[in-house]
């Protein structure tokens, strides 16, 4: 499969900035909701 | 202006796909409403978490019957990030004393799950006369982290491209087998939520399959796989080192010259996010001041399922079932022997845990 190899190894090279951006957008998702700007999230 | 143009246009991009993975997540999470409203009322917990498996199984569906031009590959992509959200939001539900606690007995296990499964596949490769490389491909495979690892151990020992395809696709069907086959068997053994998430995040090796291995058997037995799933992915780097510093005295790859820059580059920096939100959310003070409510919590365990269910319509929509059959023969007799040694020998270990009144 090597389409699929590829494409791991394009997100592999940006594995470090999509960790990050994963990390970011937590914590300001946790501020968010702490403040209580959001309060519920309906499933 | 023009700036302004292509950052809006780089964010339109992604559009598509995501609405692909919005409408195969609903599908499975109406799926599973269906599938709850026909159950008595004592069997309602069999659909609990269930949409994670119907949006998986819609994917698959959907991403073998339609070839989805280029425009959608970006937006399905992005189902890696909101994996990564959704376990960092996990860490929310894990008190801090319990993750280190757990800590301690699941490096032990890793350790010696990452062990076995390179014994168990340089014998088996052996016997199958399997290339050293690949064996070590799939060594890395099953140990660490399933597909992540393989493609970030392959260039750091010169693997072949067809190498690295038969270790991913190996990796991928007994990954989808994984999501059926061990709750199935963890509900006949009668396992406890902690002991069953233990030996998910130990045996299944693709991060998200473990993480939906886990959720499909309870919610909290999702929540102990992803701990002991980020313990593998936490010890990638130093493995990887190890293979690398093995094939470059044997000649057959290039000297790895920066250890320590090495190391933190394989780091997955998401676990971080992860050990984070479990400190913050388990600050409880003794005049009563709590770091999350639970109102909050609740909404932060909500938030972490619409990110699970476009995380699994991407994985089914990645799976593709012809790649999966171009396996050869060996490589997938390897697989399956390793896979059931590695099954086999994390089970025997959780249980020996639980005799001996550890876990």
């Amino acid at each position: 499969m090597p389409e699929r190899v590829a494409e791991k190894r394009r997100v592999e090279k940006k594995r470090i900035s999509v960790d990050w951006l994963a990390v970011i957008v937590a914590i300001v998702v946790l501020v968010v909701v702490k403040v209580g700007l959001v309060g519920k999230i309906p499933w | 202006m023009k700036e302004k143009k292509s950052v809006l246009k780089a964010v339109l991009e992604y559009i598509p796909g995501l609405a692909v993975l919005l409408v195969i997540g609903l599908c499975g999470k109406y799926l599973e409403r269906g599938f709850e409203s026909i159950l008595n009322e004592s069997s309602k917990v069999l659909a609990k978490d269930m949409y994670i498996l119907f949006a998986i199984i819609v994917g698959i569906i959907v991403g073998n019957l339609v070839r989805f031009p280029a425009v959608f590959r970006k937006g399905i992509a992005t189902y890696e990030f909101f994996l990564k959200f959704g376990v960092i939001l996990i860490g929310a539900r894990l008190a801090v004393q319990e993750l280190f606690t757990l800590g301690v007995i699941g490096i032990v296990l890793v350790v010696l799950e990452i062990l076995a499964s390179i014994i168990i596949v340089r014998l088996v490769s052996r016997r199958f006369r399997l290339s050293e490389k690949l064996s070590s491909l799939i060594s890395i495979g099953v140990g660490i982290c399933g597909v992540s690892a393989i493609v970030g151990c392959a260039p750091a020992i010169d693997a072949d491209e067809k190498d690295s395809s038969y270790a991913i696709a190996i990796i991928l069907i007994f990954g989808a087998m994984a999501l059926v086959l061990y709750p199935a068997i963890g509900k006949l053994l009668d396992m406890t939520d902690r002991s069953f998430g233990m030996w998910a995040g130990l045996a299944v090796d693709n991060t998200a399959e473990a993480v939906a291995t886990g959720h499909i058997y309870s919610e909290a037995a999702g929540k102990y796989a992803t701990m002991t799933k980020l313990m593998r992915n936490a010890l990638m780097g130093i493995t990887i080192l190890g293979f690398a510093l093995y094939y470059a005295r044997k000649g057959m790859a290039k000297a790895v010259t920066h250890k320590g820059r090495f190391l933190w580059e394989k780091f997955p920096k998401f676990v971080l996010g992860f050990v984070l939100f479990s400190i913050l959310a388990s600050i409880r003070l003794e005049n009563g001041f709590v770091f999350l409510t639970s109102g909050q919590e609740g909404a932060l365990k909500n938030l972490c399922k619409w990110a699970f269910m476009l995380t699994f319509a991407g994985v089914g929509l990645s799976t593709s079932i012809r790649d999966m059959g171009k396996t050869g023969f060996k490589p997938f007799a390897v697989g399956l022997m390793t896979e059931l040694g590695v099954g086999l020998f994390t089970l025997l270990l959780i249980y020996g845990l639980g005799f001996a009144g550890i876990l």
